[in-house]
């Protein structure tokens, strides 16, 4: 026993220092930190962690962590520091404490190569029904938000590309230099228009709490730039400009304090983010999801009862098929789907040579996925609610001389839909609630809404009450509508 | 309108339900049947109208022909024989979701395409001839059985059958409202309508039956005046199951 006490002191000594935790998102895509191929994980800031490593002495370890919420999961203390491209802004600043900045950004417009009609952003401003796509939660998506640009956001920047590129649903992309240099550099159907804009800082993101760790990296960071191993590694990943000359000379930051203190946008937003500014986009987004709802619903009602017939009364040959249907459409995630339609039918379309486009708009792509998968279940909720009808009812009707046909529509069909009621109901509740996952197709609904609003102000409390209130007042009437429907259909029953 | 069903079976699965059973009925007659259960009473009203079909044998109802069809449920020549045939059921079976009127209504109006006031005017009278016009407008699940039974005998009636088929009207009745079912049928028989009964009531059956038949096994056992098979069989079977009736 006594021996064991110095033994394990010794143990706890030989350890090595315990690892740094970082937290990036590999599927934003290159050149931060990505999965190749090849190589595996790769990107200019893994190559920056290393050389942080070797300055610090301490292994890092990378958690990946959607980019979306990288800072609140900062602030819950779920890794030591955030880095994946995170621009210093005012409102980040007010939650995070920022390191020294390893990289000077700029944004580049990207349009296809044969694009005729503009070539800056306020050319594209200025043509009708042009679209500039973008990623959530970045400083290009507040510029053309604020320059008032119709915009599509998407969860990384290979999506947005590939929809420029072959879906042509968009008619540029606004992102940060180096995603344009991994992805639009090397594709000859895509250009760069006009010069690289609006200014801004790469930084670390720490908890506010974590200041010792944080000077420990601004020293690390100073040392990097002073050995030249981080232009190094800007220069191996094309990314080295004159921009970055400014970063070495390091003064520049000292001088006025911390980098905070330089805002470098070209159009600096001063608002503060008020009831009055986020109320009426989040409703625009609450009227997307009840246009979502009805419509794909619409869809799910009218493609699950002939579905349901057909599972009932076919032929073998299309009860087989109806059940095929039901399997199919039952057993793949939405989500999958959803993908499925808007990124994978205009793919589609291109590699077989077809001259029409594929290429669904988001609402439409979201109306079907989500209709075609919500038949599937009505089709059985009408399955079972036409079966629970009793067979004395089928007699009935026949001994009075009824036909089958007229039977079915007179006597089934009004009771199976008075049975079938409270099933439709909850799953038009479920769906309602479903038209979330609309997102993954660049459709701004009300919880896409909210997603970019809270992510900008930092405001996932008050938002998420606001939304949340939002989606309540529209799925607790519905509730009482089918209620009374219910009586209505049910008119014994008063 | 006379029907005549000659050496019909009927087999489920592997039991025989039917096993060569001939019976006979003249226009304006009414015959109850009796008989254990399990002995095909139901399955030969049934057979009657079309609802299932029969192996073997033939039924003849007026001038319509019914022929043995190969497991089909609804036979093709079931709808012309269902419109000279009413037939009322043990559990009633009136539309839920429609009114007393509509229920009444729905098979004239939707199959006969008589016009809405027609149909209501007849729905009206054959609800009175009930005793239920002050009902029209309740929903089944508002009535008592017995008011429930006589709707579906005006929903019946509606078609102006020739025949009424009852498979056992008044057994999920409480005794004290099997009367004005009987009431009704018994001024249906007045009238000249010819009855075919499958019931347990003796009472009914010596008072108001032309016939009785004793059917067990599939076949007829013994037919003839109600005094006869009913006080005085020539088969103990069916001094046995009369006595169990009464006890």
């Amino acid at each position: 026993m006594l021996l064991q006490i110095p033994l394990m002191l010794l143990l706890a000594l030989a350890q090595p220092p315990t690892p740094l935790i970082w937290a990036a998102d590999e599927e934003g895509g290159a050149p931060y930190v990505y999965r190749d191929n090849k190589l595996g994980r790769v990107g200019f800031e893994l190559d920056i962690i290393n050389a942080l490593a070797e300055e610090l002495k301490r292994p890092i370890e990378f958690k990946q962590y959607a980019f979306d919420s990288l800072i609140p999961g900062l602030l819950k203390g779920d890794f030591d520091f955030a880095m994946n491209g995170l621009e210093i802004n005012e409102e980040r600043q007010e939650k995070i404490r920022f390191s020294k900045p390893y990289y000077i950004y700029r944004q580049q417009l990207v349009t296809r190569a044969d694009e005729k009609r503009f070539n800056t952003l306020l050319g594209c401003k200025n043509t009708l029904g042009a679209i500039v796509g973008t990623m959530d939660g970045t400083q290009a998506e507040r510029l053309l938000n604020q320059a008032k640009i119709p915009i599509r956001t998407y969860s990384s920047s290979t999506e947005a590309y590939a929809d420029l590129v072959s879906a042509g649903r968009i008619d540029a992309v606004f992102l940060d230099l180096p995603m344009a240099i991994s992805y639009a550099l090397p594709n000859k159907r895509l250009q760069f228009a006009g010069k690289p804009t609006a200014r801004g800082f790469y930084a670390i993101g720490f908890h506010p709490k974590s200041e010792t760790l944080a000077k420990e990296v601004d020293a690390a960071i100073d040392a990097l730039k002073a050995n030249g191993k981080l232009r190094s590694i800007l220069v191996k990943w094309n990314l080295w400009d004159e921009c970055q000359e400014e970063l070495s000379a390091g003064f520049l930051f000292e001088e006025e304090g911390r980098p905070d203190a330089i805002t470098h946008s070209i159009l600096e937003d001063n608002q503060a983010w008020t009831i009055d500014r986020y109320l009426p986009l989040l409703l625009e987004g609450t009227w997307v999801t009840i246009q979502l709802t009805l419509c794909s619903f619409t869809l799910a009602l009218v493609l699950g009862l002939p579905l349901s017939l057909a599972r009932l009364y076919g032929t073998p040959w299309l009860k087989s098929l109806a059940l095929l249907y039901v399997e199919f459409f039952r057993g793949i995630p939405v989500l999958l789907l959803l993908f499925f339609l808007y990124f994978g039918l205009p793919a589609i379309a291109e590699s077989s040579g077809l001259n029409i486009s594929l290429a669904l708009s988001p609402f439409i792509a979201a109306t079907l996925g989500l209709g075609l998968n919500y038949a599937a279940y009505e089709a059985e909720t009408f399955r079972a609610a036409i079966q629970s009808v009793p067979q004395g009812q089928w007699e009935a009707a026949a001994s009075l001389g009824m036909g089958k046909t007229l039977t079915f529509r007179r006597i089934i069909l009004p009771q199976a839909m008075r049975i079938a009621l409270p099933t439709t109901t909850n799953d038009l509740v479920a769906l309602f609630k479903d038209t979330s996952i609309a997102s993954v197709v660049a459709l701004v609904e009300l919880n896409k809404q909210y997603q970019i609003l809270a992510k900008s102000s930092l405001k996932f409390v008050e938002l998420g009450l606001i939304t949340a209130l939002l989606y309540l007042a529209l799925s607790v009437p519905l509730g009482r509508l089918a209620r009374a429907l219910e009586k209505k259909l049910a008119p014994e029953r008063r | 309108m006379n029907i005549k069903a000659h050496e019909i079976c009927k087999t489920f699965g592997k039991r025989p339900i039917l096993d060569g059973l001939t019976l006979e009925v003249i226009s304006g007659e009414t015959v109850v049947i009796i008989g254990p259960s399990g002995s095909g009473k139901s399955t030969f009203l049934r057979c009657l109208n079309g609802l299932q079909s029969i192996d073997s044998g033939t039924i003849q109802i007026g001038d319509h022909q019914l022929e043995a069809s190969n497991g089909k449920r609804f036979s093709p020549f079931s709808s012309e024989i269902r419109k000279v045939q009413g037939m009322i059921f043990q559990d009633f079976n009136l539309f839920p979701h429609m009114s007393v009127l509509g229920n009444v209504t729905e098979a004239p109006a939707r199959v006969l395409k008589h016009n809405q006031a027609d149909a209501r005017n007849l729905g009206l009278e054959l609800l009175k001839k009930v005793g239920l016009e002050s009902h029209a407008n309740h929903y089944p699940s508002q009535l008592s059985g017995g008011q429930k039974q006589r709707v579906a005998i005006a929903r019946a009636l509606a078609m102006k059958p020739k025949v009424l088929l009852c498979d056992e009207v008044t057994s999920s009745l409480d005794p004290e409202l099997k009367h004005e079912v009987l009431d009704v049928l018994e001024k249906l028989k007045d009238e000249g309508m010819t009855l075919l009964m499958v019931t347990h009531e003796i009472g009914f059956a010596k008072k108001a039956a032309d016939k009785v038949v004793f059917l067990a096994e599939g076949k007829v056992v013994e037919e003839g005046p109600p005094q006869q098979i009913l006080e005085n069989p020539e088969n103990s079977r069916i001094r046995t199951f009369i006595s169990k009736l009464m006890s």
